[in-house]
């Protein structure tokens, strides 16, 4: 493969620059344009040492630089590989590369470096998507399940599931193939128990899917409520930015306004909404429909009250309305009254609700709390087998789609139509990890990176 | 002497690859130590399997003579895995073991254009375009294509207990210098092991305390020449192992050459020895063994599954604890046999060596094990051979059309580690290749070669043509939900139907086989079973089958790739070194078999795809 170099430290100035060269020759094109202080050559250097030396070009020296030496297959990408920390000016480091290119080398496309790793077997593709994930990982949570990711966690247990597969497939191939033998028959009903655990295994993952969306694209939360009740004062209070336009006039947020926020480890996209009520102003009203369609397609409705005034007849109605299951009620203003009487609540059979004052902040740690367990972790104990890639999430269902119809045709087909059924589940889970990928598939995943990664 | 085609052993491979040559017209000669063990069954007297059942059939399919002698002297036939789906099925059955080899001795000694000759060959070399092979007495033979058959004979010893000598199978000499010459020529050769078991005489055994094994009531022929094989002429019995004979097993498991590590040779894994059973699945209570007689003029019993090559009187010992053998007698002992192989990934998929023009091997000698194994080989080899003489495109059967091509194929590109039994799970395609439709997937090409005779592609087309006709009628056979037709399912308990429904749509059901048709619709054609089978699997598994015909199609594509021949893999930068290192050392001959050597990715297909493209683009 070509021998190809980029710059894999973000554009800026920065205290280092790094520029990264990988391939066959990349140990050669590297000593084109260095020269170490000591005179050795890189060709003579181990992996995993560095030196220090000028980085010259057509009889010009750019920079001092470490070059730091990788042999193949002991590498990132599994080829030889050179690391040039040159001084973080984005003028030193946009020459050092042009060195490298004019001296041999290719620009690296987009996630290349870890393209050559997957395809030279040093990673698989689940665990190539955990580096893109860490990467953007902008906290803990993410970082800790990409990482565990990176780790393979996630990649042993398809393994095991997949073992598990090839196990059964192997009983029956025994079956078939060893039947002027003395293998015993088998059971049915222990096949389908030995197929049901790896599906809800299987379920679990596929489950999790739903958790891993809020870790990567947040949580979508909509404020609501009738005008005035104080929705853009808590989403100023939780983004601590004045963006939603805050007056005591009602109806002064007619468009939605978003903001993601991380709010005790959750990642959430808050949504502002317009104040929801009956009028005859054009705008307002569409601002009311739209506030409506947004709650719709929220994961979670935080639904405020005005701790100063009762709930009205219109509230009740627009509460009612919604799915119970994703709505939390607010009640705002506990600095004006603290004393709310939650009778007319209770008779709502609504269980789920926080004292808040949106103006001063309390009793915000007790709304982040009802979120998390809104969200409920707590289901998923082992944060390491959580699913994030949406790639991943289809292979995982099309292996269970599959595997759930051969549980359905067990009784109806011979054993060796059942068993190629069961083989192509067992295919189906070899893509997680990109073991028996078309080239096309591996691209798309590699075509998200950016470039020097 | 000169011949254009020298065969070096008779055995089943051997036999295959002298007749084909011959009936391609090449002056053929074989060599067999012994003329008297042409065509023996050195270890069961049976032929057939799962899997392998349909070895022989694709064999008979391309016009090899497996099948058709088989049919003459089976004594016991079974279908196995019956009920365990299509591609499942196959057929097995007990030969006359005598009986078989003279059929076979005779069928080569009446061939036109085929000399058979007893003598050891004892040297070969290359001289200009010929091959010279030496005899033990000293004759050379000049020819332009040999065939090495040499089954388990190069530098073959055998093994009893702490008793070891040179020896073939069955007293037979064993072939002593020929490896020397292979090695010479650079040929990579590998030392393995196989064994079989003891003999013991049919009066010693107490039948009666034995289970009865009867044949099928109708007897599947394996050859479509066949048309009445006649009924079992016995039946066979199954015995079984229990703790006494574990006991002695283990306690004495050291004299056992395998485990005093006597032996150093790979053994095969799906056919282990009792020994081994015993250590390997300790946990297991008791194992099967088949009580398989090998002859009607002969009173030796073979007694499948209880291979050993412990001492002969600790064989007797264990023996004896089986119910049913208190006062059984060995006619021979168990034996272990060490043998010379060639590392297979030094051959093409034509069984052609490598850098080796003419120069052929089959069967055993190439990592194998089986009678139907070496048989497949030995008619690919022979075919070969022939075409190399007649400077015609050698044959390569593929993974797509046929068990021979998977086995070819794996042992090729992948190599052994142990000798290489036929399993359905080898194959990614079994439901296409299945017994019942050989003739469908090979007949035109055995017919293309010359093999297949006039006669044989006449009926093969008329049974074709018969199938296609039923399977179109019945789609448009309509049943209707009256009485009698319920009433016919309801004793078949089978559930009735509501509403009309032609016979394809009722054939899907998975309770309805064709037979209940037949029941029905009384203007059914009066077919034989090996054809209304047929109609049945295609319908019923018409889904699943059509799937694997599009992975087919997709492996077809890439088998139409040629690799250039000079290719140098070293050259090509964009491929990933070990890819190159790989590639280099097995030279595949198109992108199918590259894509099936060990650590080769589908990135690295890909890249092949691209360089294969500009390299025809250049020649332009």
């Amino acid at each position: 493969m070509s021998t190809i170099a980029a710059i894999s430290t973000p554009y800026g100035i920065g205290g280092i620059s790094v520029v990264r060269v990988s391939g066959e020759n990349a140990i050669k094109i590297t000593q084109k344009i260095f020269r170490a202080h000591d005179g050795t050559l890189l060709e003579n250097m181990n992996g995993y040492t560095c030196k220090l030396g000028n980085i010259i070009f057509e009889n010009n020296t750019l920079d001092e630089v470490i070059v730091t030496v990788f042999k193949a297959p002991r590498s990132y990408t599994g080829e030889d590989i050179t690391q040039i920390s040159c001084h973080g000016s984005m003028f030193i480091t946009k020459s050092i590369l042009r060195a490298l290119l004019s001296s041999g080398a290719v620009m690296a496309g987009p996630g290349e470096f870890t393209k050559r790793a997957f395809l030279n077997k040093k990673i698989s593709l689940d665990k190539a998507e955990s580096v893109m994930g860490l990467i953007s990982s902008n906290y803990e949570k993410a970082r800790k399940i990409n990482y565990s990711a990176y780790c393979g966690f996630l990649g042993q247990k398809i393994n095991k599931i997949k073992n598990k597969f090839f196990d059964i497939l192997s009983d029956l191939n025994a079956e078939i193939d060893y039947s002027d033998e003395d293998v015993p028959e088998l059971d049915n009903n222990q096949l389908i128990l030995r197929l049901e655990n790896i599906n809800s295994e299987l379920n679990n993952l596929i489950k999790s899917y739903s958790i891993g969306c809020v870790i990567k694209n947040g949580l979508k939360v909509a404020i609501l409520g009738a005008p005035n009740v104080g929705k853009s004062t808590l989403m100023n209070f939780l983004s601590k930015k004045e963006k939603s336009i805050v007056t005591d006039i009602a109806g002064t947020t007619r468009d939605a306004i978003e903001e993601s926020i991380i709010l005790n480890n959750i990642p959430i996209v808050l949504i502002d909404t317009a104040g929801i009520r009956e009028t005859n102003d054009k705008i307002e009203q569409i601002g009311t429909q739209k506030s409506k369609e947004i709650a719709e397609i929220s994961d979670l409705i935080l639904f405020m009250l005005d701790a100063s005034r009762e709930i009205t007849d219109e509230e009740i109605k627009i509460i009612n309305s919604f799915d119970k299951n994703k709505i939390l009620i607010i009640i705002n203003k506990s600095d004006i009254n603290s004393n709310y009487n939650l009778e007319k609540l209770k008779k709502l059979n609504i269980k789920n609700f926080v004292l808040i004052s949106a103006k001063n902040g309390t009793g915000i740690d007790n709304l982040s709390k009802k979120i998390e367990e809104f969200i409920d972790f707590g289901a998923f104990q082992n944060e390491n087998l959580i699913i994030m890639s949406e790639r991943q999430y289809n292979v995982l269902l099309r292996a269970q789609k599959n595997l759930e119809n051969a549980i359905d045709k067990i009784k109806s087909v011979p054993r060796d139509i059942f068993a190629d059924i069961l083989k192509e589940s067992a295919e189906i889970l070899c893509e997680f990890s990109g073991e028996n990928l078309e080239t096309k598939i591996v691209d798309s995943v590699f075509e998200k990176f950016c470039v020097g990664k | 002497m000169e011949y254009d085609v020298a065969v070096v052993g008779a055995g089943h491979a051997g036999i295959e690859a002298s007749l084909a040559a011959a009936r391609l017209g090449a002056k053929t000669i074989v060599f067999s130590i012994n003329l008297d063990s042409i065509g023996n069954c050195p270890c069961s007297p049976s032929i057939g399997g799962t899997a392998k059942g349909t070895l022989v059939r694709e064999i008979d399919a391309l016009g090899g003579e497996m099948a058709k002698t088989a049919d003459v002297c089976f004594l016991h036939s079974k279908i196995l895995n019956a009920s365990k789906g299509p591609a499942a099925q196959s057929i097995r059955a007990q030969v006359d073991k005598n009986q078989y080899k003279i059929i076979m001795k005779h069928k080569l000694e009446t061939q036109k254009n085929l000399h058979i000759h007893q003598c050891e060959i004892t040297g070969m070399f290359k001289f200009n375009n010929f091959w010279i092979l030496n005899t033990n007495l000293g004759t050379k033979y000049k020819c332009k294509a040999v065939v090495l058959a040499t089954g388990t004979f190069l530098n073959g010893k055998i093994h009893i207990g702490d008793i070891s000598n040179n020896s073939g199978p069955d007293g037979v000499f064993a072939a002593q210098y020929l490896t020397d010459d292979i090695q010479k020529l650079k040929i990579n050769t590998k030392r393995f092991k196989t064994g079989t078991s003891a003999r013991i005489l049919k009066s010693s055994i107490n039948f009666d305390k034995l289970e009865i094994q009867p044949g099928d009531p109708v007897v599947t022929p394996f050859s479509y020449m066949t048309e009445n094989p006649g009924e079992n002429k016995l039946v066979c019995h199954i015995a079984w192992t229990n703790d006494k004979t574990k006991e002695i097993i283990l306690k004495n498991i050291e004299t056992s050459p395998m485990y005093s590590h006597k032996i150093h040779a790979t053994g095969p894994r799906y056919c282990p020895s009792i020994e081994d059973k015993m250590v390997r699945f300790s946990d297991k209570k008791r194992h099967q063994i088949f009580v398989e007689p090998c002859g009607i003029e002969s009173d030796e019993i073979y007694l499948y599954g209880m291979s050993s090559s412990m001492p002969e009187e600790i064989q007797l010992k264990f023996l004896r604890t089986i119910i049913g053998f208190e006062n059984c007698v060995i006619t021979r002992p168990g034996y272990a046999i060490e043998y010379d192989i060639i590392d297979p990934t030094c051959i093409f998929p034509t069984l052609e060596i490598k850098n080796m023009p003419g120069l052929f091997s089959a069967g055993q000698l190439n990592g194998s094990s089986g009678y139907e194994e070496a048989a497949a080989q030995g008619l690919v080899a022979g075919i070969n051979a022939a075409m190399h003489i007649f400077n015609k495109k050698k044959l390569i059967l593929s993974r797509a059309n046929s068990y021979i091509g998977t086995l070819i194929d794996d042992i090729t590109t992948k190599g052994v580690n142990d000798p290489y039994r036929m399993l359905t799970a080898r194959s990614e395609y079994r439901l296409f290749l299945r017994v019942d439709n050989a003739d469908e997937r090979l007949t035109p090409i055995g017919k293309e070669i010359g093999l297949v005779t006039d006669e044989y592609f006449e009926k093969f087309e008329k049974r074709i043509f018969l199938k296609e006709k039923e399977k179109n009628r019945i789609k448009k056979v309509f049943i209707k939900p009256s009485f009698e037709v319920n009433k016919i399912l309801e004793d078949s308990k089978i559930l009735p139907i509501s509403e009309a429904v032609n016979l394809e749509t009722f054939l899907r059901r998975p309770e309805v086989k064709y037979d209940l048709i037949q029941k029905i619709d009384k203007n059914s054609p009066d077919l034989p079973n090996s054809i209304t089978n047929r109609v049945e699997i295609e319908i019923k598994y018409e889904g699943y089958i059509k799937r694997q015909m599009q992975q087919i199609k997709k492996l077809t594509r890439l088998e139409k790739i040629l690799i250039p021949e000079d290719i140098n893999y070293m050259n090509i930068i964009n491929l990933r070194l070990e890819a190159r290192e790989k590639l280099s050392k097995i030279n595949p001959i198109n992108l199918s078999q590259a894509q099936h050597v060990p650590g080769i990715t589908p990135a690295d297909i890909a890249t092949l795809i691209i360089w294969i493209e500009k390299l025809k683009r250049q020649e332009v």
